[in-house]
């Protein structure tokens, strides 16, 4: 797990449960400050008064963009990321990571449309910089293709990627069960590259990753002054949000390097995805399902679907299987919100639920996180501790 | 029926299967042998990035257009097989870029999917302000050489390491029909003036993300004179060096240098590439393809002659149009000696 520098000199390993050892040492059991006089103890920065202390919830995509963004729109902050996995244990790590969106059937088109542009257009400028090989960047052009006529042929995104155009009689051949197909060059962003990118930017600006699990939002209270909650399905319990579900998908990741293209059924349930150092290969969509376990069976059938498609996938080879679930929400929560109990506040930004769309959609949500933390951090005025809003 | 096939590079062992493959079945007595002094690593096919692609204008043989075509069509036809990767065939898309408009290609609609590019697409490449998009294949020389040695030693046919010195010798060796399949130094067989090297030195760099072609192209300066980067199935190809006359086998540092400089200007991110080898070929440049008979008398007896040498940088793009033709011609040597019952079949 990460080692966490303190400001102080030395570095430390965090406490494993700092609840249980607050209970040892003042014999009390509630959530309060009380409990987290630790996590002051344990490091306090040396902090000019008008400093924002932010806390940012998730260490997967959304917490670490979101990190990224902050201090470069508001002024005078602290950024920690707390969470209890870091990459490569994320949902993040294990998604292919390909620009294609996802639609929200509650989020308005324009907006998605804004992030994603928003999205590409940053990636698009890293992958042709010599950054592109450490932020695991890269262009990649490919067909998705339909069983049926789909009801748009031409989606909200098709002028955001790049040469848009519908796939020729002769392109089609190579797909004998699809009637449809577009082509387009797209990019992909390789979770287990791009998420230790953003972590060293989340420290170059100062930021500080801290290895914790959060079991309520509370427990951040008085130490941050805001909390931006990026914890994914991990908002059922922390913001007690009902309506995000895991959909659980599975897949394989094999060595096939001739493949250069990708291919995606438009059901979004069959994929190949050709990665830096191997080939992901989807899918599932299974709602309300928490197994992390892969299945064999799915396995298979994935392995079946995939060489179908792709016939020379019959020679792939190191075959491996991972599991992740999609935080799936009708539409992604990027909302402030503030908490109060007793006399205590603690506003919050929301930043979570993007389903299979986070990749495409991150870097535009993450500004609007961070104008959302910007707002909250604006109506703080200068902070003192117990400072009222 | 003695047949040699003197050259392993593709022209050689892909004109070997087709015979083979065309012949057997109807000649029982059908004996094919190929001789060569290099084999594969160390042919020039070994060298090739194996990009499908003719050059962009024109050839002065109308029939190169349709052997490219033919190829095109054979390798795609193998795409949809497990064997592809064996073979070292896959589907590749990418960019042809110019400093100014040029007219699309003869082969625009033989390869897939042939677009303009965009001015998006065109802000990746400042030093160029026109180009193509086009899916095509590799076809990596070395695995497909490994691929066709397996089927032919699969189907009988011997491999002879020698260095031939004369055809003489292997007319009077007993070959009935000599394929030649020299490439670059078929001079040496034959004196042919319009037969020269193509010098070429390649940078093959280990850059996995790369997933697409990069073709500069500079008339100023000549095909091949202009960076390239062509993705392997491993390996990704760097390149920009054409150099006729010259028979340096020796990889050279200003060459190096400026295949890097060249090929990192127009693709930033490879500066981080690690280079994993740098070689030198030669293309066999002629003005057109030598595919034709020939007669040779030495004593008694005729030896027939096919000549299939010749295909400058686009060996691989061609050779199966050229292997059909050549068997083609090899069939009209049998109906002469009355050694097929049957007209040959259409190919």
């Amino acid at each position: 797990m990460p080692v966490v520098n303190s400001p102080m000199g030395g570095s430390f390993a965090f406490p494993q449960s700092l609840r249980a050892r607050d209970q040892l040492l003042t014999g009390k059991t509630s959530v309060g400050a009380r409990a987290f006089c630790g996590f002051q103890g344990c490091f306090f920065r040396d902090r000019p008064m008008d400093t924002v202390r932010i806390a940012v919830v998730g260490a997967g995509l959304m917490g670490l963009s979101t990190a990224v963004c902050i201090p470069t729109l508001v002024p005078r902050c602290s950024v920690t990321v707390i969470a209890d996995k870091f990459t490569p244990d994320t949902t993040s790590d294990v998604a292919a990571g390909i620009l294609i969106p996802h639609a929200y059937p509650d989020t308005p088109v324009h907006k998605q449309k804004q992030w994603f542009r928003e999205t590409f257009d940053h990636l698009f400028s890293i992958a042709n910089s010599a950054e592109a090989g450490d932020a695991g960047v890269y262009l990649v052009s490919g067909w998705q293709i339909f069983r049926s006529m789909p009801t748009e042929e031409v989606p909200f995104w098709a002028d955001v990627v790049l040469g848009f155009r519908k796939m020729t009689e002769a392109e089609l051949k190579k797909f004998p069960q699809h009637v449809f197909g577009q082509a387009f060059t797209t990019l992909k962003c390789e979770g287990p590259v791009y998420l230790p990118w953003l972590e060293k930017r989340v420290k170059r600006s100062g930021g500080l990753m801290v290895p914790q699990r959060i079991e309520d939002l509370w427990e951040l209270h008085p130490s941050f002054d805001i909390v931006v909650n990026c914890s994914g399905l991990g908002s059922r319990q922390l913001a007690g949000d009902s309506t995000i579900f895991p959909v659980r998908g599975q897949v394989l990741k094999v060595q096939a390097p001739w493949l250069k293209h990708f291919i995606r059924d438009g059901s979004g349930l069959t994929y190949i995805y050709p990665g830096t150092s191997n080939v992901t290969l989807g899918g599932t969509r299974q709602k309300g399902d928490w197994n992390l376990s892969p299945d064999a069976e799915i396995s298979r059938d994935i392995f079946s679907r995939c060489c179908a498609l792709e016939p020379s996938l019959h020679r792939a080879c190191d075959i491996r299987e991972k599991v992740g679930l999609r935080p799936s929400r009708p539409g992604i929560r990027l909302q402030k919100e503030l908490l109060a109990q007793d006399s205590r506040r603690l506003p919050v930004v929301h930043h979570y639920g993007h389903g299979s769309g986070g990749f495409s959609m991150h870097w535009g949500t993450a500004l609007e996180a961070a104008r959302l933390v910007n707002e909250c951090a604006q109506a703080l005025g200068s902070p003192a501790p117990k400072s009222k809003l | 029926m003695r047949v040699v096939v003197i050259g392993a590079g593709v022209i050689g062992l892909s004109t070997a299967l087709c015979i083979h493959d065309r012949y057997q079945p109807v000649l029982q007595s059908l004996d094919v042998r190929v001789y060569a002094d290099r084999f594969t690593p160390l042919t020039n096919t070994d060298v090739a990035a194996g990009l499908w692609q003719p050059y962009l204008s024109n050839p002065s043989n109308p029939q190169e257009t349709h052997w490219n075509q033919q190829t095109f069509d054979y390798l795609l036809s193998h795409l949809h097989s497990p064997n592809a990767a064996d073979m070292g065939l896959a589907l590749i898309s990418g960019y042809n870029l110019f400093h100014e408009a040029v007219p699309d290609p003869s082969w625009k609609d033989i390869v897939l999917g042939f677009r303009k590019l965009t001015p998006r697409e065109l802000d990746m490449f400042p030093d160029y302000s026109y180009g193509w998009f086009n899916t095509s294949l590799i076809l990596e020389g070395k695995r497909y050489l490994q691929w066709l040695t397996e089927r032919l030693t699969e189907r009988g046919v011997k491999f002879s390491q020698r260095k031939v010195e004369s055809l003489e010798e292997v007319a009077r060796g007993g070959a009935d029909v000599i394929i030649n399949c020299t490439g670059v130094r078929a001079g040496e067989l034959q004196p042919d003036p319009m037969l020269q090297p193509g010098r070429g030195q390649i940078i093959k760099v280990d850059a996995p993300w790369m997933k697409h072609f990069i073709v500069t192209h500079d008339p100023e300066r000549g095909i091949y004179r202009s960076p390239y980067i062509i993705p392997g199935i491993r390996e990704v190809t760097l390149g920009g060096i054409f150099q006729l006359g010259n028979w340096s086998e020796v990889n050279n540092i200003q060459d190096h240098k400026s295949i890097w400089e060249g090929c990192c200007r127009l693709e930033p991110t490879l500066k981080k590439a690690e280079i994993v080898s740098e070689c030198t070929g030669f293309r066999p440049v002629r003005p057109q393809v030598r595919l034709e008979r020939e007669r040779l008398r030495f004593g008694p007896s005729n030896t027939e002659l096919i000549h299939n040498y010749g295909h400058g940088g686009y060996g691989l793009t061609i050779h199966w149009g050229c292997a059909l033709e050549a068997a083609k011609l090899f069939g009209e040597v049998l109906e002469e000696r009355k050694l097929l019952r049957m007209p040959p079949s259409h190919l």
